[in-house]
């Protein structure tokens, strides 16, 4: 679980709102409202669900918001066709959906997306839903209220009062959850009408008197409500201004590193994008300022460099001066860096799968053999490829007999069982993405891959790989890490998909695997696997 | 040489807003704003809730309207908010400090355009502020979102209404001389009218105030067929608070007219 970010301010608001005894009669009257109609089921039926299979890209990012934030059960997400670069939770605490509108899938980055989910999901972490919705229906909400006027005019305030310390704690949420408090003033700026920059947020921050408490009468609380309410975006500029005191807060450093150091505006490295050269910044600032210097490294590895993502992941996962001990952040820096092929990533957590690593990652001997030879074959470490030659492997007269009866009993097979030997496998001539492929899929470098089935991503990652390779099946189903199954234990296989272009999912010794759209020929490896169990164990097939 | 109101206001909207500020109504409210401290609560939300652009984020605007304030005299440059808006272009909010809130598809569209352009638009809001407008279009406002907080009875307030929507229909006349006298450039005038009604290559293809001037056939048509004097326009001008298009244009064209045989000595 994230470690609390709740606003301090929020903190206090909630429990005046806890002890007011109209606050307690209104939710119980809307919890019943809630459950009684069907308002949150219809506005499921008709926008669109996001889930792995219909929007894996999405649903992959929402799952990193939610666990960044502590989340554990994330709530339904929806696509809404809407223009207005927002997202709303509605239902109650307990039984609520997100809504996204479709506009900030087309505009927003991941970072941006993430940002966007992490708010939503801080408000369901710390029970907002309900309170929230509350404000939105408060003209139907005041008529419940049995002796209305005063009581109804106090409940109303406090629960002004209370949102907007609200968005403040879910401000942070989306910080956390994008690694930066850049991507939320990006959000806010372009919802209240104009992208900043972080140039331009300073310069509209500086001109903002403090926040103040008003002192206001019946009259001005009114026109107060009226007014707010009637704003898209209520108290944008505050919420900005809160948001970037407290991302560069002793606080903030202390408990939410990423944080700090991820919100590069705060130490001018916006608009940094050569990682090898942040990376090197890095080393020359390690013993001058070890604050710029880790600033140096986040950015580094927020560009995508290898060296910075295995650094800053060690970094995490022991602790270090200047930075708490995150294991969850640095397995995740780890295994960027791993997808990426840095020999010293793999040998890393080849080590972290020999001990274990608590609940985060189980100990796995032969994934960490696996690692130690990767990395030991890559010049990292000692271990060998003795792993390798250890594994039976399909012949190649028994792959070949196999990739011709595949293009006899599919029409159209892949072009490229027609134009190679099957004991050469793969190679870049024939399928162009392959190198990538082996370095995502942890292929050692003297293994023959025949078959492969993949998709990527617009960054150039993969979100879905399955290969057919000499010794086993390598796979990576878009989250984790990339697992393989030797042949020796291959104990059964099949494919589960009924009618043609359907969904299929793939069960190695009856666990699934993975589940995707099957491209032309259909189930292609989950085919050929089904056979090579055949060749292997006919007797058991 | 700085652009006094008596050039460019309208006679009726002049008399009316002398009514409008002065209406014993009109005055009990403003006291009614000072006692309870509403300009400070108002602002705050402005300042907490919107945008307010300045030279990083706005250079052409704020340019703009500093030459705007100088053109027409107005010590103190206003603040100006940005709105995320699909349908509003811009208007001026305030109670005792005026400001502007300009919508952002709007401001796109004018950033896109000639600087002149972007000079007449925010000219005719300065020269509106130096006609005294904020103070009839905060009432407008006080009336339409809060006339239930307002401590005057409500068919009272209907007087002061009446005469609010009177005014609002001919003020942008106003507001569109102070754009001519700004620019001195007819076609620039009538564009700036019509931007952000129409696409910007519709408006283009318009070929506005000259002698292919695409829209003046419609002008014409509606003038010649009583305009606002006929009865089923009487009718639907009270169900609408806002100028009509044609009607200002035309009076434009004859404001434009009348400057030119001024600067001709006629």
């Amino acid at each position: 679980m994230a470690a609390d970010f709740r606003h301090e301010q929020e903190r206090m608001a909630w429990g005046l709102l806890e002890k007011n005894s109209v606050v307690r009669f209104v939710v119980d009257a809307y919890q019943e409202f809630v459950q009684d109609l069907t308002t949150n089921a219809s506005a499921k039926g008709r926008n669109f669900p996001v889930t792995q299979e219909t929007a894996p890209r999405l649903y992959r990012l929402y799952r990193l918001a939610a666990e960044r934030v502590g989340v554990s059960e994330p709530v339904p997400l929806y696509l809404q066709m809407e223009y207005n670069l927002q997202a709303k939770t509605a239902g109650t605490d307990g039984d609520c959906a997100i809504f996204v509108d479709s506009a900030c899938i087309e505009q927003y980055s991941d970072t941006r997306l993430l940002a966007l989910f992490g708010h939503e999901l801080a408000h369901i972490r710390y029970g907002h839903v309900r309170m929230l919705n509350i404000n939105e229906m408060m003209d139907q909400v005041l008529t419940w209220i049995p002796f209305g006027g005063v009581a109804a005019e106090t409940f109303k305030a406090t629960l002004l009062e209370w949102r907007r310390f609200a968005d403040y704690t879910a401000d942070r949420g989306a910080a956390i959850a994008a690694g930066s408090a850049d991507a939320v003033l990006q959000n806010l700026s372009q919802s209240m009408g104009r992208e900043l920059d972080s140039e331009g947020v300073d310069a509209v921050l500086r001109e903002v008197p403090d926040e103040k408490d008003l002192k206001m009468g019946v009259t001005g609380t009114a026109l107060f409500q009226i007014m707010i309410n009637s704003i898209q975006v209520p108290y944008g500029v505050w919420r900005m201004k809160q948001l970037k005191q407290w991302c560069a807060s002793e606080t903030c450093r202390q408990t939410f590193p990423t944080v700090y150091y991820g919100t590069r505006s705060g130490f001018g490295l916006e608009d940094a994008d050569d990682g090898a050269a942040l990376y090197e910044q890095f080393r020359e600032m390690w013993e001058k300022n070890r604050k710029r210097a880790l600033a140096l490294l986040h950015a580094a590895a927020d560009c995508g460099n290898m060296r910075a993502n295995t650094r800053l992941g060690r970094y995490y996962l022991n602790g270090m001066d200047g930075l708490r001990k995150d294991a969850h952040n640095g397995l995740l820096l780890l295994r960027t860096a791993a997808l990426a092929g840095d020999p010293e990533a793999w040998y890393i957590l080849a080590g972290c799968f020999e001990t274990g690593c608590g609940s985060l990652l189980p100990q796995d001997s032969e994934r960490s053999a696996w690692l130690y030879c990767l990395a030991a074959s890559s010049g990292y470490g000692e271990g060998g490829d003795g792993n390798l030659r250890q594994l039976p492997a399909i012949s190649p007269k028994s792959m070949e007999s196999l990739m011709n009866w595949f293009t006899e009993n599919f029409y159209g097979g892949p072009a490229i069982f027609n134009e190679l030997a099957p004991a050469e496998g793969l190679n870049s001539d024939c399928c162009p993405d392959i190198d990538a492929l082996r370095t995502w899929l942890w292929i050692p470098g003297n293994e023959t891959v025949y078959m492969t089935e993949f998709d990527m991503e617009q960054n150039g990652g993969f979100c879905r790989a399955i290969a057919i390779a000499a010794t086993g099946i390598y796979v990576f189903d878009g989250q984790g890490l990339p697992f393989r199954l030797p042949w020796k234990k291959l104990k059964s296989c099949r494919i589960d998909a009924r009618k043609k272009g359907e969904r299929v999912t793939l069960f190695l010794n009856e666990k699934p695997l993975c589940s995707y759209n099957a491209k032309p020929p259909e189930r292609a490896v989950g085919v050929m696997l089904v056979k090579i169990r055949k060749i292997l164990n006919p007797q058991k097939s | 040489m700085i652009i006094m109101p008596e050039q460019y206001q309208l006679e009726e909207d002049s008399r009316l807003i002398e009514k409008i500020v002065n209406h014993e109504v009109a005055v009990k409210i403003f006291d009614w704003i000072k006692s309870e401290h509403l300009d400070e609560i108002y602002n705050t939300v402005y300042d907490s809730s919107f945008l307010r652009l300045n030279d990083t984020v706005a250079p052409a605007l704020m340019q703009q309207l500093r030459r705007a304030c100088e053109l027409f005299g107005l010590e103190e440059v206003p603040p100006v908010y940005v709105l995320r808006d699909f349908d509003d272009t811009i208007s001026i909010g305030g109670i005792s400090t005026p400001f502007l809130i300009i919508a952002d598809r709007y401001l796109e569209m004018l950033e896109r355009e000639r600087p002149e352009l972007l000079l007449g638009v925010l000219a005719a809001q300065v020269g509106a502020i130096q006609a005294g407008h904020h103070r009839g279009l905060i009432l407008s406002w006080l009336l339409s979102s809060v006339a239930s907080q307002l401590p005057i009875p409500g068919f009272i307030l209907g007087a002061l209404d009446g005469l609010i929507n009177d005014w609002k229909r001919c003020r942008l006349f106003t507001c569109d001389r102070a754009m001519y006298l700004a620019v001195r450039d007819y076609p620039l005038a009538l564009r700036g009218i019509l931007a952000g009604t129409v696409p910007t290559d519709i408006l283009d293809n318009m070929a506005l105030g000259t002698k292919k001037d695409a829209y003046q056939a419609q002008v014409r048509t509606f003038m010649e067929n009583g305009a606002l004097d006929g009865l089923i326009n009487m009718a639907n001008s009270f169900l609408s608070d806002t100028s009509w298009l044609p009607p200002r244009c035309h009076a434009l064209e004859e404001f434009a007219n009348s400057q030119r045989r001024v600067s001709n000595g006629c």
